[in-house]
Protein backbone atom coordinates (compact mmCIF):
# COMPACT_ATOMS: atom_id res chain seq x y z
CA UNK A 1 0.00 0.00 0.00
CA UNK A 2 1.11 3.50 -0.73
CA UNK A 3 0.36 6.75 0.95
CA UNK A 4 -2.35 8.54 -0.99
CA UNK A 5 -2.89 11.44 1.35
CA UNK A 6 -0.69 13.08 3.94
CA UNK A 7 -1.66 15.87 6.30
CA UNK A 8 1.36 17.48 7.92
CA UNK A 9 0.93 19.74 10.96
CA UNK A 10 -2.22 21.37 9.71
CA UNK A 11 -3.37 24.49 11.53
CA UNK A 12 -6.31 26.60 10.60
CA UNK A 13 -7.46 29.85 12.12
CA UNK A 14 -10.66 31.56 11.02
CA UNK A 15 -10.44 35.32 10.88
CA UNK A 16 -13.36 37.66 11.39
CA UNK A 17 -13.37 41.38 12.21
CA UNK A 18 -14.39 40.68 15.78
CA UNK A 19 -12.27 37.69 16.58
CA UNK A 20 -9.86 35.01 15.58
CA UNK A 21 -10.91 31.39 16.03
CA UNK A 22 -8.49 28.53 16.10
CA UNK A 23 -10.39 25.71 14.38
CA UNK A 24 -7.73 23.08 13.72
CA UNK A 25 -4.55 22.66 15.68
CA UNK A 26 -1.61 20.58 14.63
CA UNK A 27 -3.43 17.77 12.84
CA UNK A 28 -1.32 15.19 11.04
CA UNK A 29 -2.35 11.85 9.59
CA UNK A 30 -1.76 9.67 6.54
CA UNK A 31 -4.25 7.75 4.47
CA UNK A 32 -3.20 4.68 2.53
CA UNK A 33 -4.60 3.99 -0.88
CA UNK A 34 -7.80 1.93 -0.58
CA UNK A 35 -8.44 2.80 3.05
CA UNK A 36 -11.75 3.89 4.50
CA UNK A 37 -11.23 6.49 7.22
CA UNK A 38 -13.81 8.14 9.43
CA UNK A 39 -13.37 11.38 11.30
CA UNK A 40 -15.58 11.78 14.35
CA UNK A 41 -15.71 14.41 17.05
CA UNK A 42 -18.02 16.80 18.87
CA UNK A 43 -19.89 19.28 16.69
CA UNK A 44 -17.88 22.32 15.72
CA UNK A 45 -14.57 20.49 16.13
CA UNK A 46 -13.53 21.19 12.55
CA UNK A 47 -14.32 17.87 10.87
CA UNK A 48 -15.78 19.53 7.80
CA UNK A 49 -12.97 22.08 7.78
CA UNK A 50 -10.46 19.26 7.39
CA UNK A 51 -12.35 17.92 4.36
CA UNK A 52 -12.56 21.40 2.86
CA UNK A 53 -8.79 21.73 3.11
CA UNK A 54 -8.18 18.31 1.56
CA UNK A 55 -10.48 19.24 -1.33
CA UNK A 56 -8.44 22.37 -1.98
CA UNK A 57 -11.44 24.66 -1.46
CA UNK A 58 -9.61 26.23 1.48
CA UNK A 59 -5.92 26.46 2.37
CA UNK A 60 -4.57 25.71 5.83
CA UNK A 61 -3.09 28.63 7.80
CA UNK A 62 0.02 26.52 8.14
CA UNK A 63 1.01 22.97 7.32
CA UNK A 64 0.76 20.92 4.17
CA UNK A 65 -1.76 18.65 2.48
CA UNK A 66 -0.11 16.21 0.07
CA UNK A 67 -1.77 13.91 -2.41
CA UNK A 68 0.57 11.27 -3.79
CA UNK A 69 3.42 13.38 -2.49
CA UNK A 70 2.35 16.59 -4.24
CA UNK A 71 1.17 19.55 -2.23
CA UNK A 72 -2.39 20.64 -2.95
CA UNK A 73 -2.40 24.19 -4.22
CA UNK A 74 -5.67 24.23 -6.13
CA UNK A 75 -8.82 22.21 -6.55
CA UNK A 76 -8.14 18.89 -8.19
CA UNK A 77 -10.44 16.29 -9.65
CA UNK A 78 -8.31 13.70 -7.86
CA UNK A 79 -10.56 14.48 -4.92
CA UNK A 80 -14.33 14.02 -5.08
CA UNK A 81 -16.49 15.78 -2.54
CA UNK A 82 -19.89 14.52 -1.44
CA UNK A 83 -21.88 16.84 0.76
CA UNK A 84 -24.50 16.32 3.41
CA UNK A 85 -27.38 16.93 1.05
CA UNK A 86 -27.28 15.30 -2.36
CA UNK A 87 -27.53 18.73 -4.04
CA UNK A 88 -28.88 17.23 -7.23
CA UNK A 89 -29.89 19.81 -9.81
CA UNK A 90 -33.67 19.57 -10.04
CA UNK A 91 -33.77 20.99 -13.56
CA UNK A 92 -31.57 18.21 -14.94
CA UNK A 93 -32.33 14.55 -15.47
CA UNK A 94 -30.47 11.86 -13.52
CA UNK A 95 -28.13 11.45 -16.46
CA UNK A 96 -27.69 15.21 -16.79
CA UNK A 97 -26.72 15.37 -13.12
CA UNK A 98 -24.19 12.60 -13.50
CA UNK A 99 -22.62 14.38 -16.47
CA UNK A 100 -22.11 17.75 -14.71
CA UNK A 101 -18.55 16.98 -13.67
CA UNK A 102 -17.38 15.62 -17.05
CA UNK A 103 -19.00 18.60 -18.80
CA UNK A 104 -17.24 21.10 -16.55
CA UNK A 105 -13.92 19.37 -17.18
CA UNK A 106 -14.54 18.88 -20.90
CA UNK A 107 -14.30 15.11 -20.34
CA UNK A 108 -10.67 15.30 -19.24
CA UNK A 109 -9.73 12.45 -16.88
CA UNK A 110 -13.38 11.46 -16.57
CA UNK A 111 -15.16 8.16 -16.87
CA UNK A 112 -16.47 7.50 -20.36
CA UNK A 113 -20.17 7.15 -21.08
CA UNK A 114 -19.81 3.39 -21.33
CA UNK A 115 -18.36 3.14 -17.82
CA UNK A 116 -20.98 5.53 -16.47
CA UNK A 117 -23.78 3.48 -18.01
CA UNK A 118 -22.31 0.43 -16.32
CA UNK A 119 -22.33 2.20 -12.95
CA UNK A 120 -25.91 3.33 -13.51
CA UNK A 121 -26.96 -0.21 -14.26
CA UNK A 122 -24.92 -1.78 -11.48
CA UNK A 123 -26.32 0.52 -8.83
CA UNK A 124 -29.97 0.17 -9.68
CA UNK A 125 -30.61 3.35 -11.59
CA UNK A 126 -31.17 1.85 -15.01
CA UNK A 127 -34.43 3.08 -16.48
CA UNK A 128 -34.26 6.22 -14.36
CA UNK A 129 -31.69 8.05 -16.51
CA UNK A 130 -34.29 10.46 -17.82
CA UNK A 131 -36.14 10.89 -14.52
CA UNK A 132 -35.98 14.09 -12.55
CA UNK A 133 -34.37 13.92 -9.10
CA UNK A 134 -37.76 14.71 -7.49
CA UNK A 135 -39.05 11.38 -8.80
CA UNK A 136 -36.39 9.41 -6.91
CA UNK A 137 -36.26 8.11 -3.36
CA UNK A 138 -33.73 9.47 -0.89
CA UNK A 139 -31.51 6.44 -1.30
CA UNK A 140 -31.55 6.63 -5.07
CA UNK A 141 -30.71 10.32 -4.94
CA UNK A 142 -27.63 9.57 -2.84
CA UNK A 143 -26.54 6.92 -5.31
CA UNK A 144 -26.93 9.40 -8.17
CA UNK A 145 -24.90 11.86 -6.13
CA UNK A 146 -22.16 9.26 -5.62
CA UNK A 147 -22.04 8.31 -9.30
CA UNK A 148 -21.86 12.02 -10.13
CA UNK A 149 -18.80 12.21 -7.89
CA UNK A 150 -17.30 9.02 -9.33
CA UNK A 151 -17.76 10.34 -12.89
CA UNK A 152 -14.67 12.49 -12.40
CA UNK A 153 -12.73 9.38 -11.49
CA UNK A 154 -11.36 10.72 -8.20
CA UNK A 155 -8.73 8.78 -6.27
CA UNK A 156 -10.01 10.05 -2.96
CA UNK A 157 -13.63 10.51 -1.91
CA UNK A 158 -14.59 12.97 0.79
CA UNK A 159 -17.95 12.20 2.36
CA UNK A 160 -19.35 14.94 4.57
CA UNK A 161 -22.16 13.35 6.58
CA UNK A 162 -23.78 12.12 3.37
CA UNK A 163 -26.36 10.04 5.22
CA UNK A 164 -27.49 12.42 7.93
CA UNK A 165 -30.40 13.83 5.95
CA UNK A 166 -31.90 10.36 5.39
CA UNK A 167 -34.37 8.59 7.64
CA UNK A 168 -32.98 5.77 9.76
CA UNK A 169 -34.02 2.84 7.61
CA UNK A 170 -32.89 4.44 4.35
CA UNK A 171 -29.65 5.50 6.00
CA UNK A 172 -28.72 1.92 6.88
CA UNK A 173 -29.39 0.63 3.40
CA UNK A 174 -27.67 3.57 1.71
CA UNK A 175 -24.62 3.07 3.96
CA UNK A 176 -24.51 -0.46 2.64
CA UNK A 177 -24.88 0.64 -0.97
CA UNK A 178 -22.34 3.44 -0.82
CA UNK A 179 -19.86 1.27 1.04
CA UNK A 180 -20.06 -1.50 -1.52
CA UNK A 181 -19.77 0.94 -4.41
CA UNK A 182 -16.67 2.55 -2.90
CA UNK A 183 -15.11 -0.86 -2.18
CA UNK A 184 -15.84 -2.34 -5.59
CA UNK A 185 -14.53 0.75 -7.38
CA UNK A 186 -11.37 0.55 -5.24
CA UNK A 187 -11.67 4.09 -3.95
CA UNK A 188 -10.11 5.64 -0.89
CA UNK A 189 -12.59 7.45 1.29
CA UNK A 190 -12.71 9.83 4.22
CA UNK A 191 -16.07 10.01 5.97
CA UNK A 192 -17.01 12.74 8.38
CA UNK A 193 -19.81 11.75 10.71
CA UNK A 194 -21.25 12.35 14.14
CA UNK A 195 -22.92 8.94 14.13
CA UNK A 196 -20.77 6.53 16.16
CA UNK A 197 -22.27 3.35 14.75
CA UNK A 198 -21.87 4.65 11.20
CA UNK A 199 -18.16 5.22 11.79
CA UNK A 200 -17.79 1.71 13.26
CA UNK A 201 -19.60 -0.12 10.45
CA UNK A 202 -17.91 1.67 7.57
CA UNK A 203 -14.29 2.35 8.42
CA UNK A 204 -10.93 0.68 8.63
CA UNK A 205 -9.70 3.43 10.91
CA UNK A 206 -11.41 6.11 12.97
CA UNK A 207 -9.80 9.43 13.80
CA UNK A 208 -11.27 11.00 16.93
CA UNK A 209 -10.98 14.77 17.26
CA UNK A 210 -11.15 16.86 20.42
CA UNK A 211 -13.48 19.80 20.69
CA UNK A 212 -12.36 23.14 19.26
CA UNK A 213 -9.61 23.72 18.44
CA UNK A 214 -9.69 20.29 16.82
CA UNK A 215 -6.68 18.11 17.50
CA UNK A 216 -6.36 14.37 17.13
CA UNK A 217 -7.39 12.72 20.37
CA UNK A 218 -6.92 9.14 19.28
CA UNK A 219 -6.92 6.85 16.29
CA UNK A 220 -8.83 3.58 16.50
CA UNK A 221 -7.96 0.73 14.15
CA UNK A 222 -10.90 -1.56 13.43
CA UNK A 223 -10.29 -5.19 12.83
CA UNK A 224 -13.39 -6.58 11.13
CA UNK A 225 -13.37 -9.33 8.58
CA UNK A 226 -12.62 -7.63 5.24
CA UNK A 227 -15.66 -9.08 3.51
CA UNK A 228 -18.28 -7.92 5.95
CA UNK A 229 -20.79 -5.35 4.72
CA UNK A 230 -21.78 -2.51 7.05
CA UNK A 231 -25.03 -4.32 7.75
CA UNK A 232 -23.17 -7.51 8.70
CA UNK A 233 -20.76 -5.55 10.86
CA UNK A 234 -23.70 -4.36 12.94
CA UNK A 235 -24.32 -7.99 13.92
CA UNK A 236 -20.66 -8.84 14.46
CA UNK A 237 -19.66 -9.48 18.10
CA UNK A 238 -16.85 -6.91 17.76
CA UNK A 239 -19.32 -4.14 16.95
CA UNK A 240 -20.42 -3.43 20.50
CA UNK A 241 -16.86 -3.30 21.79
CA UNK A 242 -15.81 -0.73 19.21
CA UNK A 243 -19.00 1.22 19.73
CA UNK A 244 -18.33 1.43 23.46
CA UNK A 245 -14.69 2.34 22.91
CA UNK A 246 -15.64 5.18 20.57
CA UNK A 247 -18.40 6.32 22.90
CA UNK A 248 -15.94 6.61 25.75
CA UNK A 249 -13.41 8.43 23.58
CA UNK A 250 -16.02 11.01 22.77
CA UNK A 251 -17.01 11.66 26.38
CA UNK B 1 -60.71 -14.69 -3.77
CA UNK B 2 -62.16 -12.96 -0.76
CA UNK B 3 -59.32 -10.46 -0.76
CA UNK B 4 -59.81 -9.73 -4.44
CA UNK B 5 -63.51 -9.05 -3.95
CA UNK B 6 -62.78 -6.67 -1.13
CA UNK B 7 -60.32 -4.71 -3.24
CA UNK B 8 -62.81 -4.46 -6.08
CA UNK B 9 -65.54 -3.22 -3.78
CA UNK B 10 -63.22 -0.65 -2.29
CA UNK B 11 -62.28 0.57 -5.73
CA UNK B 12 -65.89 1.26 -6.64
CA UNK B 13 -66.49 3.14 -3.40
CA UNK B 14 -63.42 5.28 -3.92
CA UNK B 15 -64.24 6.07 -7.50
CA UNK B 16 -67.76 7.09 -6.56
CA UNK B 17 -66.45 9.51 -3.98
CA UNK B 18 -63.83 10.65 -6.39
CA UNK B 19 -66.46 11.32 -9.02
CA UNK B 20 -68.49 13.31 -6.55
CA UNK B 21 -65.39 15.24 -5.59
CA UNK B 22 -64.59 16.03 -9.21
CA UNK B 23 -68.14 17.17 -9.82
CA UNK B 24 -67.99 19.41 -6.75
CA UNK B 25 -64.73 20.97 -7.85
CA UNK B 26 -66.06 21.53 -11.37
CA UNK B 27 -69.15 23.20 -9.96
CA UNK B 28 -66.97 25.46 -7.83
CA UNK B 29 -64.86 26.45 -10.83
CA UNK B 30 -67.97 27.06 -12.88
CA UNK B 31 -69.37 29.41 -10.24
CA UNK B 32 -66.12 31.31 -10.01
CA UNK B 33 -66.18 31.93 -13.77
CA UNK B 34 -69.87 32.68 -13.68
CA UNK B 35 -69.53 35.34 -10.98
CA UNK B 36 -66.52 36.85 -12.69
CA UNK B 37 -68.54 37.45 -15.83
CA UNK B 38 -71.61 38.47 -13.84
CA UNK B 39 -69.57 41.11 -12.03
CA UNK B 40 -68.31 42.57 -15.31
CA UNK B 41 -71.75 42.56 -16.92
CA UNK B 42 -73.37 44.11 -13.85
CA UNK B 43 -70.79 46.86 -13.61
CA UNK B 44 -71.01 47.66 -17.31
CA UNK B 45 -74.82 47.50 -17.21
CA UNK B 46 -75.02 49.77 -14.17
CA UNK B 47 -72.58 52.19 -15.77
CA UNK B 48 -74.58 52.30 -18.99
CA UNK B 49 -77.87 52.58 -17.12
CA UNK B 50 -76.68 55.40 -14.90
CA UNK B 51 -75.71 57.31 -18.04
CA UNK B 52 -78.95 56.60 -19.89
CA UNK B 53 -81.15 57.49 -16.90
CA UNK B 54 -79.08 60.57 -16.16
CA UNK B 55 -78.08 59.42 -12.68
CA UNK B 56 -74.64 60.60 -13.61
CA UNK B 57 -73.41 63.08 -16.17
CA UNK B 58 -72.09 60.87 -18.94
CA UNK B 59 -69.99 63.76 -20.20
CA UNK B 60 -67.90 63.26 -17.07
CA UNK B 61 -68.28 59.52 -16.47
CA UNK B 62 -68.62 58.35 -20.07
CA UNK B 63 -70.33 54.96 -20.57
CA UNK B 64 -69.79 51.66 -22.40
CA UNK B 65 -71.80 52.64 -25.47
CA UNK B 66 -69.91 55.93 -25.83
CA UNK B 67 -66.62 54.07 -25.42
CA UNK B 68 -67.68 51.66 -28.13
CA UNK B 69 -68.64 54.57 -30.39
CA UNK B 70 -65.29 56.20 -29.72
CA UNK B 71 -63.52 52.96 -30.53
CA UNK B 72 -65.36 52.69 -33.87
CA UNK B 73 -64.50 56.31 -34.63
CA UNK B 74 -60.81 55.74 -33.93
CA UNK B 75 -60.93 52.63 -36.05
CA UNK B 76 -62.67 54.27 -38.99
CA UNK B 77 -60.26 57.20 -39.05
CA UNK B 78 -57.49 54.65 -39.11
CA UNK B 79 -55.72 56.05 -36.08
CA UNK B 80 -56.62 53.19 -33.71
CA UNK B 81 -53.86 50.88 -34.90
CA UNK B 82 -51.36 53.72 -35.07
CA UNK B 83 -51.92 54.56 -31.41
CA UNK B 84 -51.92 50.94 -30.31
CA UNK B 85 -48.81 50.09 -32.30
CA UNK B 86 -46.96 53.19 -31.09
CA UNK B 87 -47.48 52.34 -27.43
CA UNK B 88 -47.10 48.59 -27.89
CA UNK B 89 -43.83 48.86 -29.78
CA UNK B 90 -42.43 51.33 -27.27
CA UNK B 91 -43.44 49.04 -24.42
CA UNK B 92 -41.94 45.96 -26.03
CA UNK B 93 -38.74 47.84 -26.76
CA UNK B 94 -38.48 49.20 -23.21
CA UNK B 95 -39.32 45.76 -21.81
CA UNK B 96 -36.75 43.92 -23.92
CA UNK B 97 -33.97 46.46 -23.43
CA UNK B 98 -34.51 46.85 -19.70
CA UNK B 99 -34.59 43.07 -19.22
CA UNK B 100 -31.36 42.67 -21.20
CA UNK B 101 -29.57 45.58 -19.51
CA UNK B 102 -30.84 44.55 -16.07
CA UNK B 103 -29.70 40.95 -16.61
CA UNK B 104 -26.22 42.01 -17.73
CA UNK B 105 -25.82 44.34 -14.74
CA UNK B 106 -27.14 41.68 -12.34
CA UNK B 107 -24.69 39.10 -13.71
CA UNK B 108 -21.77 41.55 -13.44
CA UNK B 109 -22.71 42.43 -9.87
CA UNK B 110 -23.02 38.74 -9.01
CA UNK B 111 -19.68 37.81 -10.51
CA UNK B 112 -17.73 40.77 -9.13
CA UNK B 113 -18.56 41.03 -5.45
CA UNK B 114 -16.37 44.09 -4.72
CA UNK B 115 -18.35 45.94 -7.40
CA UNK B 116 -21.55 44.80 -5.71
CA UNK B 117 -20.42 46.13 -2.36
CA UNK B 118 -19.36 49.47 -3.82
CA UNK B 119 -22.56 49.99 -5.81
CA UNK B 120 -25.08 48.71 -3.25
CA UNK B 121 -26.10 52.10 -1.74
CA UNK B 122 -26.37 53.68 -5.18
CA UNK B 123 -28.69 50.94 -6.38
CA UNK B 124 -30.87 51.38 -3.30
CA UNK B 125 -31.13 55.13 -3.93
CA UNK B 126 -31.81 54.68 -7.64
CA UNK B 127 -34.51 52.18 -6.80
CA UNK B 128 -36.33 54.54 -4.44
CA UNK B 129 -35.91 57.58 -6.68
CA UNK B 130 -39.18 58.43 -8.50
CA UNK B 131 -37.95 58.09 -12.07
CA UNK B 132 -40.50 60.59 -13.37
CA UNK B 133 -38.32 63.23 -11.71
CA UNK B 134 -35.77 62.54 -14.42
CA UNK B 135 -38.31 63.57 -17.11
CA UNK B 136 -36.87 67.00 -17.91
CA UNK B 137 -33.35 65.58 -18.10
CA UNK B 138 -34.44 62.80 -20.43
CA UNK B 139 -36.06 65.23 -22.82
CA UNK B 140 -32.99 67.44 -22.90
CA UNK B 141 -30.53 64.57 -23.15
CA UNK B 142 -32.16 62.20 -25.62
CA UNK B 143 -34.68 64.52 -27.24
CA UNK B 144 -38.44 64.32 -27.47
CA UNK B 145 -40.41 61.48 -29.01
CA UNK B 146 -39.88 57.74 -29.06
CA UNK B 147 -36.35 57.82 -27.67
CA UNK B 148 -37.47 59.78 -24.61
CA UNK B 149 -40.44 57.48 -24.05
CA UNK B 150 -38.41 54.30 -24.34
CA UNK B 151 -35.71 55.77 -22.10
CA UNK B 152 -38.31 56.51 -19.45
CA UNK B 153 -39.61 52.95 -19.77
CA UNK B 154 -36.12 51.52 -19.38
CA UNK B 155 -35.28 53.72 -16.39
CA UNK B 156 -38.41 52.62 -14.59
CA UNK B 157 -37.77 48.91 -15.25
CA UNK B 158 -34.05 48.42 -15.16
CA UNK B 159 -33.26 48.96 -11.48
CA UNK B 160 -35.97 46.67 -10.19
CA UNK B 161 -35.00 44.04 -12.78
CA UNK B 162 -31.40 44.20 -11.63
CA UNK B 163 -32.34 43.93 -7.96
CA UNK B 164 -34.77 41.03 -8.49
CA UNK B 165 -32.38 39.02 -10.64
CA UNK B 166 -29.40 39.68 -8.39
CA UNK B 167 -31.33 38.63 -5.28
CA UNK B 168 -32.29 35.42 -7.07
CA UNK B 169 -28.67 34.73 -7.97
CA UNK B 170 -27.49 35.36 -4.42
CA UNK B 171 -30.04 32.92 -3.02
CA UNK B 172 -28.60 29.96 -4.95
CA UNK B 173 -27.42 27.49 -2.33
CA UNK B 174 -23.81 27.87 -1.27
CA UNK B 175 -23.51 24.09 -1.07
CA UNK B 176 -24.30 23.71 -4.76
CA UNK B 177 -21.77 26.42 -5.61
CA UNK B 178 -19.19 24.61 -3.45
CA UNK B 179 -20.01 21.32 -5.14
CA UNK B 180 -19.32 22.76 -8.58
CA UNK B 181 -16.16 24.44 -7.33
CA UNK B 182 -14.96 21.10 -5.96
CA UNK B 183 -15.45 19.72 -9.46
CA UNK B 184 -13.14 22.41 -10.77
CA UNK B 185 -15.78 24.75 -12.20
CA UNK B 186 -14.78 28.33 -12.93
CA UNK B 187 -16.98 31.36 -12.20
CA UNK B 188 -18.45 31.41 -15.67
CA UNK B 189 -19.37 27.70 -15.49
CA UNK B 190 -20.98 28.23 -12.09
CA UNK B 191 -23.07 30.96 -13.70
CA UNK B 192 -24.16 29.02 -16.76
CA UNK B 193 -24.48 25.53 -15.27
CA UNK B 194 -25.99 26.46 -11.93
CA UNK B 195 -27.00 30.04 -11.23
CA UNK B 196 -28.95 30.83 -14.39
CA UNK B 197 -30.88 27.54 -14.67
CA UNK B 198 -31.55 27.45 -10.92
CA UNK B 199 -33.08 30.93 -11.00
CA UNK B 200 -35.24 30.47 -14.08
CA UNK B 201 -38.52 30.68 -12.10
CA UNK B 202 -37.30 33.94 -10.55
CA UNK B 203 -36.44 35.18 -14.04
CA UNK B 204 -39.97 34.57 -15.26
CA UNK B 205 -41.41 36.26 -12.17
CA UNK B 206 -39.16 39.23 -12.91
CA UNK B 207 -40.40 39.32 -16.50
CA UNK B 208 -43.96 39.59 -15.23
CA UNK B 209 -43.16 42.48 -12.90
CA UNK B 210 -41.06 44.11 -15.59
CA UNK B 211 -43.84 44.00 -18.13
CA UNK B 212 -46.19 45.88 -15.81
CA UNK B 213 -43.45 48.41 -15.10
CA UNK B 214 -42.75 48.85 -18.82
CA UNK B 215 -46.39 49.87 -19.39
CA UNK B 216 -46.12 52.37 -16.54
CA UNK B 217 -42.88 53.78 -17.92
CA UNK B 218 -44.10 54.12 -21.48
CA UNK B 219 -47.38 55.78 -20.52
CA UNK B 220 -45.41 58.15 -18.28
CA UNK B 221 -43.04 58.82 -21.17
CA UNK B 222 -45.96 59.54 -23.46
CA UNK B 223 -47.30 61.99 -20.88
CA UNK B 224 -43.98 63.80 -21.13
CA UNK B 225 -43.80 64.10 -24.87
CA UNK B 226 -45.66 62.28 -27.63
CA UNK B 227 -47.58 62.77 -30.82
CA UNK B 228 -49.29 59.39 -30.83
CA UNK B 229 -49.92 56.43 -28.57
CA UNK B 230 -52.37 55.55 -25.83
CA UNK B 231 -50.65 57.85 -23.32
CA UNK B 232 -51.02 60.64 -25.86
CA UNK B 233 -54.76 59.88 -26.16
CA UNK B 234 -55.05 60.02 -22.38
CA UNK B 235 -53.34 63.41 -22.11
CA UNK B 236 -55.08 64.85 -25.16
CA UNK B 237 -58.49 63.53 -24.08
CA UNK B 238 -57.98 65.05 -20.62
CA UNK B 239 -56.93 68.41 -22.03
CA UNK B 240 -59.92 68.79 -24.34
CA UNK B 241 -62.34 67.19 -21.85
CA UNK B 242 -63.05 64.24 -24.14
CA UNK B 243 -63.46 61.71 -21.37
CA UNK B 244 -64.77 59.11 -23.81
CA UNK B 245 -61.34 59.15 -25.37
CA UNK B 246 -59.65 58.80 -21.97
CA UNK B 247 -61.87 55.85 -21.03
CA UNK B 248 -61.35 54.21 -24.42
CA UNK B 249 -57.58 54.45 -24.05
CA UNK B 250 -57.80 52.90 -20.58
CA UNK B 251 -59.92 50.03 -21.89
CA UNK B 252 -57.45 49.36 -24.72
CA UNK B 253 -54.58 49.40 -22.21
CA UNK B 254 -56.39 46.86 -20.03
CA UNK B 255 -56.88 44.53 -22.96
CA UNK B 256 -53.31 44.89 -24.23
CA UNK B 257 -51.66 44.31 -20.86
CA UNK B 258 -53.89 41.28 -20.26
CA UNK B 259 -52.83 39.81 -23.61
CA UNK B 260 -49.14 40.39 -22.95
CA UNK B 261 -49.42 38.94 -19.46
CA UNK B 262 -51.10 35.92 -21.01
CA UNK B 263 -48.23 35.51 -23.45
CA UNK B 264 -45.68 35.51 -20.62
CA UNK B 265 -47.76 32.97 -18.69
CA UNK B 266 -47.73 30.68 -21.72
CA UNK B 267 -43.96 31.20 -22.00
CA UNK B 268 -43.68 30.26 -18.32
CA UNK B 269 -45.69 27.08 -18.84
CA UNK B 270 -43.49 26.05 -21.77
CA UNK B 271 -40.36 26.66 -19.68
CA UNK B 272 -41.68 24.63 -16.76
CA UNK B 273 -42.73 21.80 -19.04
CA UNK B 274 -39.27 21.78 -20.57
CA UNK B 275 -37.83 21.59 -17.09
Amino acid sequence: MSKLLELKNINLTYQTLKSETEAIKNVSFDVESGEFISIVGPSGCGKTTILTMISGLMSPTSGKVLIEGNEITKISTNVGYMLQRDNLFEWLSVYGNILIGPKINHNKNCLGKEKLNKLIEKYGLKGFEKSRPTQLSGGMRQRVSLIRTLALNPKLLLLDEPFSALDYQTRISVQNDIYSIIRSENKTAILVTHDISEAVVMSDRIIVLTKRPGTIKSIINLDFDKNLTPLERRNDPKFNGYFKMLWEELQ
Amino acid sequence: MKKKLKVKKQKIVVSKEHRAYIRKEHTKTFFVHFFRILLLVTLLGFWELSARLNWADSFITSCPSRIWKQLIELYSTGSLWTHIWTTLSETLLAFALSTAIGAVIAILLYMISPLRRVLEPYIVILNSLPKIALGPLIIIWVGVGTSAIVTMGILICVVITTINLLNGYLEVSDEKVMLLKSMGANKFQILTKLVIPATLPNFVATLKINLGMAWVGVIMGEYLSSKAGLGYLLVYGGQVYKLDLVMTAIVILCILSAIMYGIISIFEKILIKKK
